[in-house]
């Protein structure tokens, strides 16, 4: 019996493992989206409202949920940082622990953002922020690809491993 | 009584907007020097500089750089620098503190205007110094038998005009040696109330009413029109608007309490804008200083 349940584990587990790969796949894809939505948001209110970045990161934090909107927030807390730190340190730090799933080329682009917000006049931010947006663009369709080819794959390997460590075991 | 750094320092309030290695050299600064401090300089290339009376001299040797220039707006202006050089034509911003920065730089222009500075070279910071009790002496010279009189402060940049101005109606705001004064404020440049996100920075008193953001001779009507004023203060009168709105605003009823530059009634007489300022009596009392810049002293002289 006892053996019976650790081989059941083991298969669940395995088959776990591939498919948290394939889920971290998923999320990237709809984190990278979000962000660059995000781009656009930030692009649209320095087009018109150009307001302060206190008030420009509290509507981004009210408008997106989840990893993106905490991401945010605590942008908009560390701002009483400004004195010992750059606008682009915040950002690079709060980028570092949010929670967003971000693969390096991603997380790359968005670091380039935080050296320019809130740095420069409006027109130099909307540039750089439309550039970030586009190049988010690429990203996403590569994460799209790249879940389209592997999540079946994750899948199916890990539910291969699971039922291979089965017969293995017994 | 005099803000001296010993208890609350506007040299190192303004000093805070500046990057961690330059406010060290600042900070390092004698206290003396500190309370003397009028500007803070920094110019791309050079060493920053502190401006105290007609002296300007090097905090230290370090160049300041083009990082440096773009880290103290984006510290001034909470990392909304472009809240600030879409906003340049004005020349200045204000920040915390009532301190303002001027700006300098490769403008961008739009439609033949200045719309933005794409870089920057040279920042000055000026500290904003509250002196309560400036006007203590002046304000019973300033009382006819009708009440208030009109007044015009006349003297060189550099010689505290408009901080005479601000406690002349801190001191009318509150009833201070006088009856109680409502008072309309025409901030044009944002030097009198310096209002920093909606909030006065200088003491003003409980009755004065603030118009900034908009030129002195409409900012005047706008107060005359809603806010029913006893008395209209307004900073440097350099246009032949200023010089209308003046007169407009004399023919209200409201007492009203300017600044000029200039030595003397008669270097006042010589200029033709002036000239008609004088002219047309909307003044009857004329502030003029005595003494040297660091011995101050003011005098009303009545103008006929």
């Amino acid at each position: 019996m006892i053996r019976w349940l650790g081989v059941a584990c083991l298969a669940v587990g395995a088959a776990g493992v591939g498919l948290a790969a394939a889920r971290r796949l998923e999320r990237r894809v709809r984190d990278v989206r979000t962000m660059m939505y995000a781009m656009e948001s930030l692009e649209h209110a320095l087009s018109f409202h150009m307001p302060p970045m206190s008030a420009l990161l509290e509507a981004m934090e009210r408008r997106w949920t989840g990893p993106a909107g905490a991401f945010f927030a605590a942008c908009r807390r560390d701002l009483d940082k400004l004195d010992t730190c750059s606008m682009g340190d915040i950002w690079r730090d709060n980028l570092r622990r949010s929670a967003l799933e971000l693969e390096e080329e991603d997380r790359s682009v968005l670091e380039e953002v935080g050296d320019i917000l809130g740095r420069y006049d409006g027109e130099r931010q909307r540039e750089s922020l439309a550039q970030a947006r586009q190049r988010l663009g690429v990203c996403l369709e590569r994460a799209a690809e790249r879940r389209e080819k592997l999540t079946r794959v994750y899948a199916a390997l890990a539910l291969a491993a699971g039922g291979m460590l089965t017969v293995v075991l017994l | 009584m005099d803000k001296t750094c010993a208890a609350f320092c506007p040299a190192r309030q303004a000093a805070a907007v500046l990057p961690y290695g330059l406010r060290q050299g600042v900070l390092a600064l004698p206290e003396s020097l500190l309370e003397e401090v009028e500007e803070f300089r920094l110019r791309a290339g050079q060493p920053l500089t502190v401006v105290t009376g007609e002296e300007e001299r090097p905090v230290s040797d370090q160049p300041v750089g083009q990082e440096e220039l773009h880290t103290t707006l984006e510290v001034a202006s909470g990392a909304s620098v472009h809240t600030v050089l879409d906003k340049v034509r004005g020349g200045y911003v204000t920040i915390r503190g009532g301190h303002r920065i001027g700006l300098c730089g490769t403008a961008a222009t739009r439609e033949g205007h200045i719309a933005t500075l794409r870089r920057l070279t040279s920042l000055s910071i000026r500290v904003a110094r509250q002196v309560n009790g400036a006007g203590a002496q002046v304000l019973p010279h300033l009382w006819g038998p009708g009440g208030l009189e009109s007044a015009l402060i006349l003297a060189p940049p550099g010689w505290g005009k408009t901080t005479l101005l601000r406690d002349l109606i801190r001191l009318l705001s509150r009833g201070e040696g006088c009856p109680p004064v409502r008072v309309g404020v025409a901030d044009e440049r944002g030097e009198l109330a310096a209002v920093w996100e909606g909030v006065p920075q200088m003491d003003l008193g409980p009755r004065a009413d603030v118009m900034d953001g908009c030129a002195k001779a409409e900012g005047l009507m706008v107060l005359l029109r809603g806010m029913n004023p006893q008395a209209l203060a307004m900073d440097e009168i350099t246009a032949p608007e200023d010089v209308e709105a003046a007169a407009l605003a004399a023919g209200c009823g409201a007492a009203l309490l300017a600044t000029a530059h200039g030595a003397s009634a008669a270097d006042l007489r010589r200029r033709p804008l002036y000239r008609k300022l004088l002219g047309e009596g909307i003044f009857t009392r004329l502030v003029v200083p005595r003494g040297s810049r660091r011995q101050r002293r003011w005098a009303v002289e009545a103008l006929p």
